[in-house]
């Protein structure tokens, strides 16, 4: 086996310092940092969702292959920018004004982390405000919001509005998901997107990117 | 021990289908195989969508009201949803899910709470959130034992949930509960304690088996009533076992008739 695919092996496995010794032996070996991820650690994660999605593994598994996602893009990170790699797409992430639950937003925020997205968390009871300032100033390509409660939901719609309100909806990807939302409800309020859990929102996500700009996509 | 059944939920995709399509029997099905199995109240949640919860709210509570008898637990987070379901069960909305410690949501409920009589679960976060340790946990019950009762409200009408999170998204996260129902039954006597019991294996494989046993655990701490699945057969076989194994069960003559009823098999 490659040194490469040893790398998605030991993701796959969340073996987190076992990606991590392995990175490092590979940059030591003159191995483009861009080759690790593209070919080691992005192509591993794509199967921790493939096997998320059939319940195959399970969330605390997931959480460690994305920690160790996370911890390898750490080593690589200065590498990547030293050869001038285009970042990947920003997402802002966060639970809605009046809500305070985080387990699936953590979830989602972990699941983009992991497929190499760049994650922006605002955490929970996020205003509208907010929620459009952070979008703006970090360059957000999507913006993924969480309610679970029927009272909270509406400040998903007010975040949506405010968007628009400032003509900040056209290079932006919206997200919306949250135990009570349906596919119904993103469509009624204007999101362009809606996932039933955290490894299908990557997904939808991935897929709106490409049908936006084929260019842009995060496949490897 | 109460049980709350947790089946009629709309935000579980059978129950959401039926109550888009006002398909009452299926709603009723649901009613009655949980009273059948030993729920004491049912749950009732509409919430999928704000602009339509009200109205669905109604729907459900005018269905299982007109069919059976069971008292129900009204559960929404929107105080006008509970305000006008409230209105619609009277003596039969037994119990309101649920109110927090956040600021909002209590000056909202606040008025329903002191003219109704009935009981309240609570859950113990405020507005910064759900503290992380057990003795935060207990500080907001304490507070909001003396707020409601300054209120005049009984203390015997609180149920305080210890607030329940996955042990998939942390691994020590089945602890804290336990630990916060332990001081709240030595810190505050007279209130009573509750669970939403299957967010405990959110996440995980066989979920029921996980579930089934955590309710041990938390019933060893004196629990006081659950929200689950009733028609969970070994998980309601699993209740009838550790309530006769912790002196709750006189003579232990439920086990015995729940052998006979063919419940423990």
């Amino acid at each position: 086996m490659s040194g490469l695919a040893q790398i998605s092996q030991r993701l796959i496995g969340g073996d987190i310092q076992g990606v991590l010794d392995l990175a490092a032996e590979a940059l030591s070996a003159g191995v483009p940092a861009q080759d690790i991820l593209n070919q080691g650690l992005l192509p591993g994660m794509k199967v921790v969702g493939e096997k998320f999605k059939k319940n195959l593994i399970y969330i605390p598994e997931v959480v460690l292959s994305a920690k160790a996602m996370q911890a390898a893009m750490e080593l690589l990170r200065p590498h990547l920018e030293a050869g001038q790699i285009k970042p990947m797409a920003t997402v802002v992430i966060g639970t809605v004004q009046g809500d305070l639950h985080d387990i699936g937003k953590n979830l989602v925020a972990m699941m983009f982390k992991g497929s190499g997205f760049e994650v922006v968390d605002l955490g929970i009871d996020v205003s509208p405000e907010q929620f459009v300032q952070e979008a703006a100033r970090r360059k957000a390509h999507i913006l993924a919001l969480s309610a679970l409660l029927t009272t909270s939901m509406p400040n998903m719609k007010k975040t949506l509005d405010l968007l628009s309100e400032r003509g900040l909806r056209g290079g932006l990807i919206t997200m919306v998901g949250g135990a009570p939302l349906t596919q119904a409800y993103a469509d009624q309020i204007g999101a362009d997107g809606y996932a039933q859990n955290a490894s299908l929102a990557v997904e939808r996500v991935k897929e709106l990117l490409k049908s936006r700009t084929p260019q842009s996509s995060q496949e490897s | 021990m109460i049980i709350v059944g947790e089946l009629i939920n709309g935000t579980r995709q059978a129950i959401a289908k039926a109550v888009a399509q006002r398909d009452a029997k299926t709603i009723l099905n649901v009613a009655q195989k949980q009273v059948e199995a030993g729920a004491h109240l049912l749950d009732i949640n509409a919430g999928t969508d704000p602009d339509r919860e009200v109205e669905d709210l109604l729907w459900l509570l005018e269905v299982v009201l007109e069919n059976l008898d069971v008292p129900l637990c009204i559960d929404s987070p929107n105080f006008q949803a509970m305000e006008i379901g409230l209105k619609k069960a009277q003596q039969r909305a037994a119990m309101i899910n649920s109110i927090t410690g956040e600021t909002q949501r209590l000056e909202a409920f606040l008025p329903l709470i002191k003219t109704c009589q009935s009981q309240i679960i609570i859950l113990c976060m405020d507005d910064s959130g759900i503290p992380e340790t057990p003795g935060g946990r207990l500080e907001i019950a304490a507070n909001l034992v003396e707020k409601l009762t300054a209120h005049g409200v009984q203390a015997s009408r609180l149920f305080f949930d210890p607030i329940i999170r996955p042990v998939s998204t942390d691994f020590q996260a089945g602890q804290i509960p336990r630990d916060t129902l332990r001081l709240i039954k030595k810190e505050l006597p007279g209130v009573n304690t509750i669970c939403g019991l299957s967010n405990i294996s959110f996440g995980l494989p066989q979920r029921q088996l996980l579930n089934r046993n955590y309710l041990t655990i938390l019933l060893a701490e004196g629990l006081d009533a659950a929200i689950l699945d009733p028609t969970d057969g070994a998980l309601m076989a699993n209740l009838a076992t550790t309530q006769a194994l912790l002196g709750k069960d006189k003579h232990c003559l439920n086990y015995i008739s729940a052998y006979r009823e063919g419940k423990l098999a």
